[in-house]
């Protein structure tokens, strides 16, 4: 059977990429970060389009079809990049494929790691999802009742003022190494589900008083922040773990790079007898291949997606999706 | 191209989707979309803006901007008209295409909320003609 090399374009939130994949084979990736989101993206994406036919070494003429992220995410970037991608597949004459940003995330975190058939931590800025697969469907098992794990970690970045660049998570977990003393903070799983927005909005209410008594240090806050959240993440993908019987975990998303929070799973993991899958940041941050390799695997099994149903979506949940390439 | 309601008064350049520069026609009341006249000059311009009325605070515009082809024309609709108006209430368009035009027609309740939507489908139909003039033209049918 002839390869088959799909272009995928991401652009949901801050992020813009282009990735190109055959067959399994990621070819090339490329990734621009942050700036003025919308304005952002409609100056970047045809020239990080061009960037990964290059990188590739490949011609328009070698692609057989075009994946771009249907939703979820923001709308006006979503919108700039569907109509790139729209307008490519009707100047190639190749078929349409809108992909679910997080399927693109659990597909590449499954093409990179190996992994059979793990339950999946999603955490990211936008997203916080414990997914198990089942029956043709993305399972959601548990997931924040408010704000994703990644928000919470940028807003609480705000209050400290901490640095945005490279990302305000990174630095905090950089902080976090050098912090000596646990502070207590609100702890709330609720049954499967993640609440936020509690330990988030008690952070930023004693954090100044804390610092400016000298009780603790913004390596303290930080080092705690990540314990107490990270903690609840790896409870809720236990008790999954538990539910399914699973041996495999694999963590996708932009948090998912935290090295802190993937050794607290690699420990819960290894007191189960089950093994870790994690991806490094190549792959974890949103980007374009993602998109591509979902996109592949949608076109092999026959999906495609008409024009007039090509419409982006803020909102598209994991489990509305057909996963007709799975047993 | 300017960011407000394009007033309906005579004079400006034609909307032209034919050479690097998007260029915003602002033309008065009365003067039909393009392609109900046939016979077009080529490079000609012309086309533009119409409003249902002539005046500035005219809610329903419409725009109709002239491809290479029929099929330019086709593929640019196929790219801009299936995403929904961002806003649920206020604002509505609809896109068609005749030979080589697209027509984008507006009603809007608001002239605010007009402007941000006209502004914005500007901004779409600019990265359309951006993405055909690096990778098109298109394939042979």
């Amino acid at each position: 059977m002839r390869a088959v090399t799909v272009l995928g374009l991401e652009g949901s939130a801050n992020k813009v990429g282009a990735g190109l994949v055959r067959d399994g084979q990621v070819l090339s990736n490329p990734r621009f970060l942050p700036g003025q989101t919308a304005r952002h993206h409609r100056g970047c994406v045809l020239a990080v389009l061009r960037e990964a036919l290059q990188e590739a070494g490949l011609e328009p003429a070698d692609v057989d079809c075009v994946a771009y992220t249907k939703g979820p995410g923001m709308g006006a970037p979503l919108v700039t990049v569907a109509v790139v991608a729209r307008t490519l597949a009707q100047l190639w004459n190749k078929p349409l494929l809108g992909v679910n940003h997080c399927v693109g995330h659990i597909e590449m975190g499954r093409l990179i790691t190996g992994a059979q058939n793990p339950t999946v931590l999603y955490v990211s800025g936008g997203n916080t999802q414990v997914i198990a697969y089942s029956e043709h469907r993305y399972r959601i098992f548990g997931e924040t009742i408010d704000i994703a794990v990644g928000n919470c970690l940028d807003r609480f970045a705000r209050v400290l003022k901490i640095s945005n660049d490279p990302s305000p998570g990174y630095n905090i977990e950089q902080m976090a190494k050098k912090g000596q003393k646990l502070v207590e903070l609100p702890y709330t799983v609720k049954g499967m589900d993640v609440s936020f927005s509690g330990i988030l909005s008690h952070i930023e209410e004693v954090a100044h008083k804390m610092l400016a008594s000298g009780e603790c240090t913004p390596e303290d806050l930080c080092f705690s922040l990540q314990e107490t959240l990270f903690a609840m993440l790896v409870e809720i993908t236990e008790r999954a773990m538990a539910h399914c019987g699973s041996q495999e975990a694999l963590i996708v998303g932009g948090v998912g790079c935290n090295m802190r929070l993937q050794e607290m799973m690699r420990i819960m993991c290894a007191e189960r007898g089950a093994k870790l899958f994690a991806t490094d940041e190549r792959f974890c941050i949103d980007n374009g291949a993602m998109i591509a390799q979902a996109g592949w695997e949608m076109f092999r099994t026959g999906q495609v997606t008409q024009l007039e149903d090509s419409w982006i979506t803020q909102r598209y949940r994991t489990d509305e999706v057909e996963v007709t390439w799975r047993d | 191209r300017g960011s407000g309601v394009p007033p309906c008064r005579g004079g400006g350049r034609a909307v032209d989707a034919r050479g690097s520069q998007l260029e915003v026609a602002v033309h008065g009341g009365g003067v039909p979309a393009g392609g109900s006249q046939g016979g077009r000059v080529p490079g000609g311009g012309g086309e533009g803006w119409t409003c249902a009325r002539a005046g500035p605070g005219c809610k329903t515009p419409t725009l109709s901007i002239p491809f290479p082809s029929p099929l330019e024309a086709q593929i640019a609709h196929g790219s801009l008209a299936p995403d929904p108006e961002p806003r649920k209430g206020g604002i509505s368009k609809e896109l068609t295409v005749t030979e080589s035009f697209l027509h984008v027609h507006w009603k809007a309740d608001e002239a605010r909320i007009l402007r941000v939507s006209i502004s914005s489908f500007l901004d779409h139909l600019s990265l359309v003609i951006e993405t055909m003039e690096m990778f098109g033209p298109p394939v042979p049918r």
